[in-house]
């Protein structure tokens, strides 16, 4: 296990070093020159060469590059064009997105495997068809789409919910009345994954022989599906919400830009937007790391479900 | 519902500071019954997160709103965008070979340290615009050679050249006087804890969150200063800064998008300020801009923009501004055709705009045997931008001038802008008090914006005269021909000037907005 | 994806064809599927013939117009037909997600054939450039690519294509891995094939099926790719309207003519819905496993 461990945590900074020397180098290959845009209305040739100066831009790109990892690593991502702190920026935004990626979730979970459930049960029937149909439209609406029709039905018509913005837990109330329409849209598109991937599999759990001996056995058909078929099916199901990290990031930065919450997501696109190099680096960095992560502790935690993976250490 | 809380907090966090507040109002004598001393009051920034709060490094537009409070300036503006004096006691007297302007300034006035204000700490302060590092300030005020204070209340200014905009440099942050006992504190970490003259005073920051400062008890005019604390927010985006509006999280907001503009002047509680820019939004043809901006001398790029005035004038001819407005805008714009805005003191009345012609545009692109002529239009992404481009495209169609659009984002623009790169370029200018800070860069020769490649000799004498010209009224005259130039060659063509819009509770006052377009906060109370 | 099958129709083949057929036939769902997919495409490509008006043609003085006779959508905030505008629309959609996806699977596929064939040291290089991929969550890739090539509606069919790739790699390489142990890998080597042959002539073809139906499920992903990389501006060019483009420009809108940023939401969830069944009926007809 130890040697398992060792491999995977290895393999995932072999990971990380690459995505941020790619992350770097992407940066980088976007056009315009930070300077200028650091410069803001000043475009004096003095001005900018003390701008690049400072922030290293007329250093080679090899020295610029250790001189971020050193620090990044000892959790300084720099300073931005506005000289703020780059690791303060992403820890005070991060526990906005956290909060609806989180929200998002548990919305998604308890909508998507019931739903999955149901429908491998009753396979065929009318409430399969319902779940699957909704899976597909789910996985076919684009989120921005529905935040905004959202936005016109029940914030512009009806003004059941506020537009956008994000108010602190400070307030809780608001804080949730804010996040409703937010977290529905994120959790739709997971739900949808969710309800599918739940619905395969509990029905190959359901013809597994195991199964069939539970009911031989004389089992209710109650406790022969929760026992027994979707405990097993979980497990499969646990993996696959840790897979679908990523898109729930992708999800956040889209949904944040519509309803205008100040999140990661949407730090994420301002920072694009203004050419803001570190921060850029800062943000995909920490979005990359936190994808490793969570990936490497679904490797661990699967092949502690299953040994024979530990044991061959192949790939899941 | 967190209205009310907030009314709430705010009570109790400032229930100390009302006493205190109480207080001082009946040591004034009551002398303004609806105005009510004390209180929180928190401001919604829209501009962006401001950089660093050191008046040598900073180069935000909101950074200047959150100075406004608590570092003031040698010069200021007035609603009129007048200059008059701050810290200063006069305007200053400049003499006969105008290389030397003398400032007399405020005695027996503090810093919000405590320490004395004088002349010798606006010499310290103008030495370290000079020669700091990174210093944004140094190339506003280059043409001084030398500074010093011959008594505490006179600053003499030695200038290499005549440089009639200092004074509007010194309105701005250049003006501002940093306190020379912090700056020896903290020297260039001077933003970890600002102190100038203010009637207020900085407190902390939390960044991407909020700038706080408190009423300062050093403040020479405390009389006019009513509120104990002042909140700015930043707001990230604008659609939910209204909503923050509407909702009382914020008592006023320094920018309303047009899209959120019904909702905010539809809402009983707020009123919305508003004044016109000093800046101008058009676009820049390349006339001359082959090889990159400043590779002189600049020669005619060849395209058919660039080779033929009728077809400029052509182009110019197609645009209807007053549909503009409407279409593009809304109606929340200004439309015109010069570089200096109605709200400055130097906007010309006389100067007649090229009229919306497209029979005679049609006419022109005929004459001009270019068949079928194509410009590349580049435009900075935003939906605003993109619908004005669309709409410029539609009208230059109908005249027969083809408009291909390049959105591309406003950095990579500016860089391309730059290396000459575009025929045509949709960019605007937020605008400087004195008008020479609108033109030259932009259209002189040697101008350090000059992306037209643009180079008129007659111009260049022209605007070397204003800059040099002491009066008022010889500048004007001077300005008034270099329009006439611009308007005629077209290096640029001006197309509107942007309106600011503020929202404001109602239960505030005294918040206004001069031509600079920031909010001013400093002197407003809750009734 | 009938690329390599053609020379060598033997009759089990057609045979097999013949029964896919059948099998797809018996599925309404997915037929229905098919039949949307070609009406979008054929909108797509007589896009000219068949809109009322020019996708740029403005009438300054009918702006935001409610649907009649003259504009059976109404108008959009420049005066422009919307109805032409989303028939202009499904051009660029429609190329966006089927270059993406031809990108991707012409890039990605030999790549992770060749990790699947030969294992070993290679492998291990792909398979860690994958993961760097994969690291980034797609539309993240997407826009920092979009971003790095600036905004055209060809680069951003790069961006989403190239950000596809990491995907097709790992189910190249599995079932590449798969596919290898086969009895008529070694079959095929006893009688003198080379590496080139065995991958191409035998591994390629039998996995053809997953590859199609992996493809259909990857062009509505690169349709709303593209909506929301143009609704970000890092897609077409306007006026050359694309759906993403039309729902970004009714944005602020939304409070006075909200149909704008219906129409063209309801054309991305119709052609990805349309997508998503024919993929899903493609992998039903495929594999047995999940026949009903």
């Amino acid at each position: 296990m130890a040697g398992f461990l060792l491999r995977k945590v290895g393999a995932a900074i072999v990971v990380l070093l690459l995505a941020s020397m790619l992350v770097f180098l992407g940066v980088r290959a976007i056009p315009g020159d930070p300077a200028i845009a650091l410069g803001a209305e000043s475009r004096d040739p003095a001005v900018l060469a003390a701008i690049r100066h400072k922030y290293l831009l007329d250093r080679p790109l090899p020295v610029q590059y250790a001189h971020w990892i050193w620090l990044a690593v000892h959790g300084d991502l720099g300073v931005d064009q506005r000289d703020l702190s780059v690791s303060h920026t992403i820890v005070s935004r991060l526990p906005i997105s956290l909060e609806l990626a989180f929200l998002s979730m548990i919305v998604a979970v308890a909508f998507g495997i019931p739903a999955g459930v149901i429908a491998a049960v009753r396979r065929g029937k009318v409430s399969d068809y319902a779940v699957t149909t909704s899976a597909l439209v789910g996985l076919s609406v684009p989120h921005f789409w529905l935040g905004l029709l959202f936005i016109v039905w029940f914030a512009v018509d009806l003004h059941w919910l506020p537009a956008n913005g994000y108010v602190s837990v400070s307030h809780p109330v608001a804080n949730l009345e804010h996040l409703v329409m937010p977290c529905i849209v994120l959790a739709l598109g997971l739900a949808a994954v969710l309800m599918r991937q739940m619905r395969a599999s509990m029905l190959i759990s359901l013809s597994a022989d195991y199964i069939r001996t539970a009911r031989a056995k004389g089992l209710s058909e109650q406790t022969v599906i929760l026992r027994h078929a979707l405990r097993n099916s979980l497990i499969t199901v646990t993996t696959v919400i840790g897979l679908q990290l990523g898109a729930l990031i992708s999800g956040v930065v889209i949904t944040e830009t519509i309803f205008g919450i100040a999140g990661f997501g949407a730090l994420t696109v301002e920072a694009v937007n203004q050419r803001d190099y570190t921060l850029i680096q800062g943000v995909v960095l920490v979005a990359a790391t936190g994808y490793v992560v969570v990936n490497l502790a679904v490797d661990v935690v699967y092949a502690f479900l299953n040994p024979r993976i530990r044991a061959s250490g192949a790939r899941a | 519902m967190s209205r009310i809380r907030f009314r709430t907090a705010v009570l109790v966090c400032a229930a100390a500071a009302l006493l205190v507040a109480a207080a001082a109002t009946a040591a004034v004598g009551l002398h303004r019954s609806a105005v009510k001393d004390g209180g929180t009051l928190v401001v919604g920034m829209s501009n962006g997160e401001p950089d660093a709060l050191d008046p040598t490094l900073a180069r935000t537009f909101s950074g200047r709103e959150v100075f406004l409070t608590f570092c003031q300036k040698l010069y200021d503006l007035n609603a009129k965008a007048q200059i008059v004096p701050q810290l200063a006691t006069a305007l200053p007297t400049i003499s006969k070979d105008k290389l030397t302007v003398t400032i007399h300034v405020r005695t027996g006035i503090k810093f919000n340290d405590g320490t004395p204000f004088n002349a010798a700490a606006v010499v310290t302060s103008l030495n370290r615009d000079l020669t700091l590092k990174g210093s944004a300030r140094a190339s506003e005020i280059s043409p001084i050679s030398t500074v010093n204070a011959p008594n505490s209340s006179t600053v003499v200014i030695h200038l290499k050249t005549p440089y009639s905009p200092l004074t509007a440099q010194l309105a701005d942050r250049a003006g501002m006087v940093m306190s020379p006992a912090q700056l020896t504190k903290l020297g260039s970490n001077f933003a970890s804890n600002p102190i100038c003259v203010g009637p207020f005073m900085y407190q902390n920051r939390v960044t991407g969150d909020s700038i706080t400062v408190v009423k300062s008890p050093y403040y020479y005019d405390k009389k006019d200063v009513h509120l104990s604390k002042i909140i700015f927010k930043i707001e990230n985006d604008t659609a939910a800064a209204a909503a923050a509006l509407k909702a009382g999280d914020l008592q006023a907001l320094d920018v309303i998008d047009s899209t959120q503009l019904q909702g905010i002047e539809g809402d009983s509680s707020l009123s919305v300020v508003k004044e016109t820019s000093l800046g101008y939004q058009g676009l820049t043809l390349n006339i001359g801009n082959k090889r990159g901006l400043g590779k002189l001398p600049y020669s005619n790029v060849g395209t058919p923009l660039a080779s033929s005035s009728d077809l400029r004038k052509a182009f110019e001819e197609a645009i209807d501004r007053k549909t503009m407005n409407r279409v593009v805008f809304g109606g929340t714009v200004l439309p015109g055709c010069t570089p200096i805005s109605p709200s400055s003191a130097y906007f010309d009345k006389t100067i007649k705009c090229t009229p919306y012609n497209p029979t005679d545009a049609k006419k022109l692109v005929a004459a001009s045997k270019v068949s079928n002529p194509t410009v590349k239009l580049m435009v900075p992404t935003g939906t605003a931008a993109l619908r004005l481009a669309q709409f410029l495209q539609a009208e230059e169609k109908a005249v027969g001038i083809n408009v291909v659009i390049q959105s591309i984002d406003f950095v990579t623009s500016l860089a391309d802008a730059d290396a000459g790169n575009f025929d045509a370029y949709q960019i605007g200018w937020s605008g400087r008090v004195d008008p020479d800070g609108n033109i030259y860069s932009f259209v002189a020769t040697t101008g350090s914006q000059n992306d037209s490649g643009y180079s008129n000799p007659r111009l260049d004498y022209v605007l070397n005269g204003a800059r040099k010209s002491a009066t008022t009224k010889a500048r004007s005259t001077l300005y008034h021909v270099a329009q006439q130039i611009i308007l005629n060659d077209r290096p640029l063509i001006y197309l509107y000037y942007p309106v600011a819009r503020a929202g404001v509770e109602k239960q505030l006052t005294g918040v206004t907005m001069y031509p600079d377009t920031l909010l001013r906060v400093a002197n407003a109370s809750f009734k | 994806m009938s690329v390599v099958e053609a020379p060598a129709i033997t009759n089990p083949r057609a045979r097999r064809r013949m029964l896919l057929r059948k099998r797809f036939m018996r599925r309404p769902m997915a037929v229905a599927g098919l039949v949307v997919v070609l009406v979008f495409v054929v909108t797509a490509i007589f896009a000219p013939l068949l809109a009322p008006y020019g996708a740029g043609a403005t009438d300054f003085n009918a702006l935001l117009a409610h649907p009649s006779s003259k504009h059976l959508l109404g108008t959009d905030e420049l005066g422009r037909d919307e109805l032409s505008r989303l028939i202009w629309g499904a051009r660029a959609s429609i190329q966006a997600g089927f270059f993406a996806t031809v990108l991707a699977m012409v890039v990605a596929v030999p790549i992770g054939l060749v990790a699947g064939y030969y294992r070993g040291w290679i492998d291990t290089v792909i398979a860690r450039i994958t993961d760097v991929l994969l690291a980034f969550p797609f539309i993240i890739l997407a826009v920092g690519l979009a971003a790095i090539l600036g905004p055209s509606l060809k680069n951003a069919t790069i961006a989403l294509g190239v950000a596809a790739m990491p995907g097709v790699i790992r189910i190249a390489r599995g079932e590449a891995l798969a596919l290898r142990e086969e009895d008529y890998v070694p079959a095929a080597v006893a009688n003198g094939a080379n590496d080139f042959t065995i991958i191409f002539r035998h591994i390629l073809p039998n996995m053809t099926s997953t590859l199609l139906v992996q493809a259909t499920l990857i062009i509505p992903g690169a349709i709303i790719g593209e909506a929301v990389l143009s609704f970000l501006g890092l897609g077409v060019q306007p006026p050359t309207p694309s759906w993403g483009v039309m729902l970004q420009d009714a944005q602020s809108y939304l409070g006075q003519a909200p149909r704008l940023a219906v129409y063209p939401g309801l054309a991305i969830v119709l052609a990805s819905i349309a997508f998503n069944v024919l993929g899903d009926g493609l992998r039903d007809i495929f594999d047995p496993r999940t026949t009903r």
